[in-house]
């Protein structure tokens, strides 16, 4: 069974109320990229959500179940990745048959 | 009855819109794009379509998790949004949308409906250039969003998303209302965004949808399965099943395939 886009587990709704944020409001993007300590604690994230949050890593965050969409805005856009070079987003070349 | 006058299916990234400096090649794949989508706009207006119907699909920017609808339609007086600093706006067809709401619900597809609708990139990306080709400036067609949830699961299962379009096509048919009516389908084609794979475009997979739509037999692709759809970033693809069976399968034309360097971006127009 091939599900990349799945059900929103509810134990990440605070991680997917920031990521929303971070995409829809520029001052909390900005926020975000300059303390994101603070604005986790602002949405109240567990220590688990942290822990994703803070890695800044697609790939852990996709095998904890975390939706595409929410590792976009948090990974993409929180954490910068879409300004990087394009061969640095291109994950699948960089992990290939790992995943 | 309402008609159907034009039938269209494109991509839908931001990209199409904020055109970020990735590359030359991908500056060119996108001026093709744009070109592709102002003749479909140019086709509307030739069509002489008065309501456009997109079906499109939320990524969790309109909805949110507090209320995270399969289907539904926009039912009101005026629908717009701003993305990319642009501000879209138009009229709603409220009369034919009420019309398929209660057809479809009649049906036994069981819709949510909406007044008002803050539209996203889904819809912005394409209808920018789409109406830029109609020449919005001296042509304002209403416009009728229908989401139809592709990208959060539980998704609506590919068979059904066709028979959706079947049915839509039933109730405008017994429409008293005399609406000339332009479809236009967005998302996909393949892309992966978000997850381990990004970046990864199945072009074997593409070329599959496209081999069947323009051979006329699309409705072999409403035996796919959501497994497949996601396996090969075809996930948006039930926005075009949902088209496909508005067409009955219809014959595609394709104006563009582009395979960029995160999406395969095709426009296509189906034989009316």
């Amino acid at each position: 069974m091939v599900i990349l886009y799945g059900y929103p587990d509810p134990k990440y709704l605070k991680l997917y109320k920031l990521g929303r944020a971070i995409h829809l409001d520029p001052q909390v993007r900005e926020r975000f990229r300059n303390d994101p300590e603070s604005v986790m604690n602002e949405f109240g994230l567990s220590e688990e959500e942290k822990e994703l949050v803070r890695s800044a890593d697609p790939v852990k965050m996709f095998k904890a179940g975390i939706s595409p969409y929410a590792i976009f805005f948090i990974c993409w856009e929180g954490h910068g990745l879409m300004h990087k070079p394009v061969e640095e987003q291109l994950l699948y070349k960089k992990y290939g048959d790992k995943l | 009855m309402a008609r159907i006058v034009g039938a269209f299916a494109t991509s839908h990234t931001p990209q199409i819109l904020v055109q970020p400096k990735i590359s030359e090649e991908f500056t060119r794949q996108l001026q093709e794009v744009h070109k592709a989508l102002m003749e479909v706009g140019n086709r509307i207006r030739n069509a002489n379509a008065d309501t456009i119907i997109i079906f499109g699909s939320d990524h969790m920017e309109t909805f949110w998790l507090n209320n995270y609808p399969q289907l539904l339609l926009f039912t009101g007086n005026e629908v717009g949004g701003r993305f990319a600093g642009v501000e879209l706006k138009l009229p709603g067809n409220p009369e034919l949308a009420k019309e398929l709401l209660y057809g479809l619900m009649d049906h036994g597809f069981d819709v949510s409906f909406s007044l008002e609708l803050e539209l996203d990139h889904p819809y912005i990306s394409p209808l920018y250039w789409i109406l830029k080709g109609a020449q919005h400036d001296s042509y304002q067609p209403k416009l009728i969003p229908f989401h139809i949830n592709s990208n959060v699961d539980p998704r609506i299962k590919p068979r059904r998303a066709y028979e959706l379009g079947a049915t839509i096509r039933t109730v405008l048919e017994n429409s008293k209302l005399q609406n000339r009516v332009a479809l236009i389908a967005t998302g996909g084609l393949s892309h992966f965004v978000g997850t381990p794979y990004y970046g990864k475009v199945d072009v074997e997979a593409d070329n599959f949808l496209i081999e069947k739509m323009k051979a006329g037999r699309g409705y072999e692709l409403a035996d796919l399965t959501t497994d497949w759809l996601d396996e090969h970033g075809e996930f948006e693809f039930r926005t075009w099943l949902t088209l496909l069976g508005a067409v009955n399968s219809t014959p595609a034309e394709i104006l563009t395939y582009q395979r960029a360097w995160h999406c395969g971006y095709c426009v296509a127009a189906f034989k009316i």
